[in-house]
């Protein structure tokens, strides 16, 4: 236990303390900052929504999709957005599982930050289609016709892990929050926002027998949650692994893009949490010991992407295909576009390798850029991924390049903007640390001081 | 309605309510809405309709009809079925009975249905802008008497009733004078024939048996007139049943790459101003061999022309020499009369004369030009002409730039322009007469043969046109009557003695086509008179920058540049749509230190231009090129401002090429709406080609890519007709008529030149071009043709998540486009990218719509769409054979671009019909699949190109 020099709780507050601490953001107006971004991401939103109306108005020629990328920015932003959520899941259900201390004071947020990743990313597999109004026959559902989905096809599948995963994580989340929605419901000045959270704390009353069905019911979620951690992001890569694009037709892509996932979640939980830290004064919640261990989470899952870069370009090779070769070896560092395939490498590859250094792992403001940077890199990972493949296949004719409109550009920072967005709102309006695990925590870490001093 | 209440009203009305009691008020409310129901009450319509009970004979809703008629392109006609549906035209097929088509039709005969239908035709006749009438005009045209400035420019012509016609005319107006004018000119042709026959006569061939083929920059199989012929007998000729077949060979000499220069043997690159010296240097060789029926004094002149013969040509004639009697040497209309000449030395050197080449009279009439515009512009200067009726044609557009035809226009009394649409000539005309489309017209012509071909229309005009016989007709002194009577009472009074005219009549505007009326062989002496002349005024050569001006594939010389098809069809070579380019080698490009879309100023004697610079693999040196039939500023909305006017650098002695050519860089950019950006194979098993030498000593050189693919899945049993394509790539010369074909028959929209250059072109079927060694100066050329494979193990079918891409149990691939969502994973999945995806909603609401074949569906915004081998002529041959009690017959079913492909190198059937060319072709050793290691076991397959390159050649 080295809790004396990496405390993952500063001090040792009581729970009224805590709980003052940690709710009280809910009943006290954002500052001028809060109210800025607001606006700026607010606006960002109505952009969103302007440019996916006119989309669908108009049809996805407005992007810079072609024969042959006809997969380009929606699907990256899919993927990306997806990939993000990851972390939030494996925080909250996988450290959770595995008794990490650590996680408790940012499994709330990253929870929030998966559950909000995975809706822009649920945007693009309905906004990309080209009829999204028919979106449903990619569901199982009784159809008078009895025509069914295509299960050989991974995208059934794919829609069918996306919905779980959102509906488990959504689950999940709001399970975890109650506790705390009643914390806030007892605590909050007036009587607007106790009926409010009222409604939402679902009549909890902290009895011992809800606390015992909360324990089971978290358990359980948390042990759903885990294998979807694994199954989501295989699916997805199977949307790839299926094809027979070089570039896509690989095996080792569900694990890759597993460890891919992890590690952008963790990249952006990190880009999350430092400016939260610093704007809300947690550095005793969310200590340096949060950021040493999310940086060696991701040096870990980044060692693992690059080992799947490795693993692509050395059976390219071994298998002498011509194509893989073309693809791996000559259109992706050479071809259109290489300037992404470098900041890939520069930020999947080289970024993480700084992270051995215990210096930058604590030291807030380096780790926050190379959480940018990485999160940069994983989103040009799926750019080559998708977009340098399909535009150098096997066809020499139709060899094509891909060039974003301004409507793709639009719609990723339309995304970015409604994610911040929410989780701005959620900063407001939701305790985005879980007072009550904290205090948990507390007890436990006194109860751990009170054995060690005996 | 009352005063009072009338007063009040108007008051009311004119803002003085003043005196408006409330009662006043309720009345008048009361009033206006008892009388707003008067307006309903009318006499019902009095004319009766009538219902549909009994169809009039002939018409089955849903079932097509095909009708004979003829497409004349600058005098010579092409015969065709068109298809009709319900007096709709909506597709062109040859007519196998008309000797230029024999079945097939080229990209002009297959896109002319559009043209029919085109949004932007002339539809009103007009005087000075002013909505004017047909009588108006005929009033116009009376209210002159017989004059001596009567003037007619119109496109050249072999109508039997047109010649008729202009006979009356020149009784009735003693001074008319009658100007032919295209801007592809076949003069030079028509004066080395004089030269050496002293006639004029028109040089026919038959290319189905030639053993050695020489070709002076005449692109034969897709440009000149009888090409589809050309090319229908070539195919024939050139398919290789067997290694150790016999294919001939092919030379070409050209400027340009063409689609008859990507399918020679050897290829040999020139300025076309030195094509005539490597023609003369040829006979020299000849003559060293063989000098007998030749003036000693033209021998000796050609031998010094030539200078010393080089290794090129003493190669080709020892090659001739081989085969006396069953070689043809060609020359190309752009070719001055030397060149002609020349060919036409080296075919009675050869013996080719009377066997694979012979001589007609011309089918047109005035070959030789006897009136050109050139006089026709002195005369307007001198005041002679009061009158200049022009018909059809744009000659402001495409007169020769020194002329400055448009000014002399205006200095014409009376001018008026029949015309398909209010184009530059018709801006300048003072009438505007909008002409008949050939499918609404009466008509006969010849065709190159001299064979007398129909016109008839396939539905009423759809504005208030007129043909151009009828126009003149006005002219003749004769009475005011339709296109119809003139035809129809033209040819009563020249009927077959004997027969009766109805039955004669109707039998041969059934057929479209009067057998045997080819003309009879000349029998005229060469003289060789003015041979030495003609010699003598061959182009010098020397150093500076030529520039020459091909006729458009595509759009022609700019008469179909608003026909929206044509636009967006990619070019032969070049795969270039929706404009044109500088064409210059990769070279040349390095010398003038330019590239690709950098925009050039090109400048010749004072007059200047500026076009984007396109290199071409295997163009000439020290040339650059410039298509012609782009740059139009007339009123048609498609055609308006695409790419660049080649005709304003062209003048009257320079009609086809030019030299001293200046080129400059501006600095500028501009974007090529290029369909196919790649063309190195990479090694790639995508298009195979080799020598037949080669091919004969190593037969299964593509024994890498068939055969059946290893595959882990069991195989699928199948039965009953498996339909299938087999094309044969060394046939296949890129002319594109399939491409048109299949739009046509499969209402394939098109998405314009942003659309293409995003990589979003709807054409189902592509020719794909592939240079073997880019690096080369002069590279191989294979063109593919690329459509949907119809894999039997078809990537795209498993990766659909909602079924809407299935296989169907006689083997075609099948696309759903009810059930389609659009994800496109199909699309990312098809490794030969024949998958096209409807990003807007491209159909086009214009009357455009009229074409749209019924059996097809218009695809949706949001659909995947793909060839489906002509699904719809599949299913109506099985319920014709189910209806009729029997099976399938081979070759019963025909794909729109199989049918139409000139030169046959696309066939398609049933497996289970192996006595067919598609089910023998695909057993020959050089038959491959393409990317055949994907093992997608693609039911279209390929037989590699086999060329037959002269050994003496290097």
């Amino acid at each position: 236990m080295r809790a004396a020099a990496d405390p993952v709780l500063v001090g040792s507050p009581t729970d009224g303390e805590l709980s003052d601490r940690l709710l009280a953001p809910v009943w006290r107006a954002g500052g001028p900052g809060w109210k800025i971004l607001f606006l700026v991401t607010f606006a960002g939103t109505l952009m969103l929504g302007f440019l996916v109306s006119y989309t669908v108005v108009e049809g996805i020629g407005l992007w810079g999709n072609n024969i042959p990328a006809a997969w380009a920015f929606a699907i990256i932003n899919f993927v990306w957005w997806i990939g993000i959520g990851h972390a939030g899941t494996f925080i909250s259900a996988i450290l959770f599982l595995f008794e990490q201390k650590w996680r408790t004071s940012i499994n709330r947020f990253s929870e929030a930050m998966t559950l909000f990743a995975v809706m822009q990313a649920g945007l693009f597999p309905l906004l990309h289609l080209g009829r999204p109004w028919f979106f449903y026959w990619l569901f199982p559902y009784p159809d008078t016709m009895e025509v069914w989905p295509q299960v050989k096809s991974a995208l059934p599948w794919d829609a069918a892990a996306v919905s779980t995963y959102f509906t488990v994580s959504l689950l999940f989340w709001y399970l975890g929050l109650l506790p705390d929605l009643a914390g806030v419901r007892d605590r909050a000045p007036g009587k607007v926002r106790r009926v409010i959270y009222g409604i939402f704390a679902l009549g909890w009353r902290g009895s011992v027998r809800a606390w015992r069905h909360y324990r089971v019911a978290y358990l359980i979620l948390a042990g759903l949650a885990t294998p979807l951690v694994l199954s989501v992001h295989s699916v997805v890569s199977s949307d790839f692994a299926i094809g027979v694009v070089p570039g896509w037709h690989s095996t080792i892509f569900p694990p890759y893009f597993v460890a891919g996932a992890i590690f952008s979640g963790f990249a952006m939980v990190i880009t999350l949490a430092i400016p939260a830290r610093a704007a809300l004064g947690l550095h005793g919640v969310i200590t340096e010991r949060h950021l040493d261990n999310l940086a060696k989470m991701t040096l870990v899952t980044g060692l693992a992407v690059s080992y799947g870069y490795i693993c692509e370009y050395f059976i390219s090779w071994y298998s002498g295909d011509p194509f893989e070769l073309y693809q791996y070896w000559v259109a992706r560092p050479t071809g259109p576009g290489s300037v992404v395939f470098y900041l890939m490498i520069l930020g999947n590859v080289i970024v993480p390798q700084f992270l051995w250094s215990k210096r930058i792992r604590r030291n807030a403001k380096w780790l926050f850029i190379a959480s940018i940077l990485i999160n940069v890199g994983m989103w040009s990972e799926r750019f080559v991924i998708i977009v340098m493949s399909l535009e150098r296949e096997y066809l020499v004719s139709k060899w094509h390049d891909y060039a974003p409109t301004w409507v793709d550009l639009g719609i990723l920072t339309g995304t970015l903007c409604f994610f911040l967005f929410l989780f701005l709102l959620f900063l407001r309006f939701v305790p985005f640390i879980s007072a009550s695990e904290m205090k948990e925590l507390a007890h436990e870490l006194k109860e751990e001081e009170k054995a060690a001093n005996a | 309605m009352n005063d009072r209440n009338r007063d009040t009203l108007n008051r009311a009305l004119a803002g003085d309510s003043g005196g408006l009691s409330r009662r006043e008020a309720l009345r008048l409310l009361g009033a206006s809405a008892g009388l707003a129901g008067l307006g309903a009450c009318q006499q019902p319509p009095s004319k009766k309709i009538l219902p549909y009970v009994n169809r009039p004979a002939d018409v089955t809703p849903g079932m097509p009809d095909y009708y004979a008629t003829s497409m004349v392109l600058d005098g010579f006609a092409t015969g065709l079925l068109i298809e009709s549906h319900q007096g709709r035209p909506t597709k062109v097929e040859g007519n196998p009975e008309h000797p230029a088509s024999l079945g097939k039709a080229g990209v002009l005969e297959q896109a002319s249905v559009l043209g029919v239908y085109d949004p932007d035709r002339a539809t009103q006749i007009s005087h000075r802008q002013v909505v004017s009438s047909w009588p108006a005009f005929v009033r116009e045209v009376a209210r002159h008497g017989p004059s001596q400035g009567l003037r007619f420019v119109l496109p050249p012509q072999s109508s039997p009733v047109l010649a008729d016609l202009v006979d009356a005319i020149a009784g009735h107006h003693p001074g008319a004078r009658f100007v032919y004018h295209s801007p592809v000119s076949r003069k030079e042709a028509y004066r080395a024939t004089q030269a050496i026959y002293g006639t004029p006569l028109e040089v026919q061939r038959d290319f189905s048996r030639a053993k050695v083929v020489v070709s002076f920059e005449a692109d034969f199989l897709a440009t000149m007139p009888f090409s589809v012929r050309a090319a229908h007998d070539y195919g024939k000729r050139r398919h290789l049943a067997a290694p150790d077949g016999d294919m001939g060979r092919l030379y070409v000499v050209e400027t340009v790459p063409s689609a008859t220069g990507s399918v020679a043997d050897n290829r040999l690159r020139s300025r076309s101003r030195d094509i005539w010296r490597i023609a003369a240097q040829v006979v020299s060789a000849l003559l060293a061999q063989q000098a007998q029926g030749l003036p000693p004094a033209l021998a000796r002149q050609i031998t010094a022309a030539a200078g010393s013969v080089g290794p090129w040509a003493q190669a080709v004639a020892r090659d001739l020499l081989r085969y006396p009697g069953e070689s043809i040497v060609v020359a190309g209309d752009a070719q001055p009369a030397a060149t002609h000449l020349l060919a036409q030395v080296a075919n009675h050197i050869l013996g080719n004369v009377g066997k694979s080449v012979w001589l007609t009279a011309p089918a047109i009439l005035d070959p030789l030009g006897d009136h050109d515009l050139a006089g026709l512009v002195s005369e307007i200067h001198a005041g002679a002409v009061d009158r200049l009726i022009i018909l059809e044609g744009n000659p402001v557009y495409t007169a020769p730039a020194d002329l400055e035809f448009e000014r002399a226009l205006a200095r014409v009394r009376q001018t008026a322009h029949v015309s398909l649409f209010d184009n530059e000539t018709s801006a300048a005309c003072k009438w505007l007469v909008p002409a008949k489309h050939y499918l609404e017209s009466w008509g006969d012509a010849r065709a190159y043969d001299g064979t007398i071909s129909f016109v008839q229309p396939l539905l009423r005009p759809l504005y208030a046109a007129r043909s151009v016989i009828e126009v003149l007709g006005l002219f003749s002194g004769r009475a005011v009557i339709s296109d119809h009577e003139l035809v129809e009472s033209y040819w009563q009074s020249r009927r077959p003695i004997g027969a009766s005219f109805r039955s004669w009549w109707q039998t041969h505007l059934q057929r479209g086509v009067v057998p045997d009326t080819a003309a009879p062989r000349a029998t005229a002496q060469a003289t060789w008179a003015q041979a030495g002349a003609i010699l003598a005024s061959a182009p010098a050569d020397g150093d500076s920058l030529e520039i020459r001006f091909p006729v458009s594939p595509a759009v022609y010389d700019g008469r179909f540049a608003n026909n929206v098809w044509l636009q967006e069809l990619p070019g032969t070579v070049t795969r270039l749509s929706w404009g044109n380019a500088l064409l210059v080698s990769p070279a040349t490009a390095k010398a003038m230190r330019v590239s690709d879309t950098d925009v050039v100023t090109v400048e010749r004697a004072g007059r200047r231009v500026r076009a984007p610079i396109l290199e071409i693999p295997g163009h000439a040196d020290g040339v650059v090129s410039l298509y012609l039939g782009y740059g139009r500023r007339g009123s048609e909305r498609a055609a308006r401002g695409v790419g660049t006017n080649a005709y304003l650098l062209r003048t009257t002695d320079a009609d086809s090429f030019a030299r001293d050519v200046t080129v400059t860089r501006t600095g500028e950019h501009h974007d090529l709406a290029l369909a196919q950006l790649h063309w190195d194979l990479h090694d790639r098993p995508i298009a195979f080609s080799t020598t037949a030498a080669i091919y004969r000593a190593n037969p299964d050189f593509t024994e890498r890519a068939r055969g059946p693919a290893p595959s882990l899945l069991p195989n699928y049993g199948r039965s009953g007709n498996q339909w299938a394509m087999t094309i044969d790539t060394g046939i296949c010369t890129g002319c594109s008529a399939c491409v048109i074909a299949c739009q046509a028959e499969n209402n394939i929209m098109v998405v314009g030149r942003k659309g293409v250059m995003g990589g979003r072109e709807m054409q189902w079927l592509r020719i794909d071009r592939y240079y073997k060694d880019p690096s080369k100066p002069d590279p191989e050329v294979i063109h593919q043709p690329m459509l949907c494979q119809h894999c039997e193990n078809a990537p795209c079918e498993y990766v659909c998540p909602v079924n809407a891409t299935v296989h169907s149990p006689d083997g075609l691939n099948e696309m759903v486009y009810n059930r389609c969502v659009g994800t496109r994973f199909c699309s990312n999945n098809c490794p030969y990218k024949v998958r096209r995806f409807n990003w807007f909603e491209y159909a086009d609401p214009s009357i455009r719509k009229l074409q749209r074949n019924p059996d097809v569906t218009v695809r949706d915004r949001g659909v995947m769409e793909k060839c489906t081998y002509c699904v719809q002529r599949i299913r109506r041959a099985e319920i014709a054979a189910n209806l009729g009690h029997r099976d399938l017959r081979p070759g019963e079913v025909q794909t729109a671009c199989q049918q139409t492909c000139p030169t046959g190198a696309i066939q398609f059937g049933s497996l289970s019909h192996p006595d067919t060319d598609m089910v023998r072709w695909r057993q020959q050793p050089r038959q491959y699949d393409c990317l055949h290691e994907v093992g997608t076991r693609p039911r279209t397959q390929y037989l590699a190109k086999i060329t037959n390159p002269n050994p003496e050649i290097k």
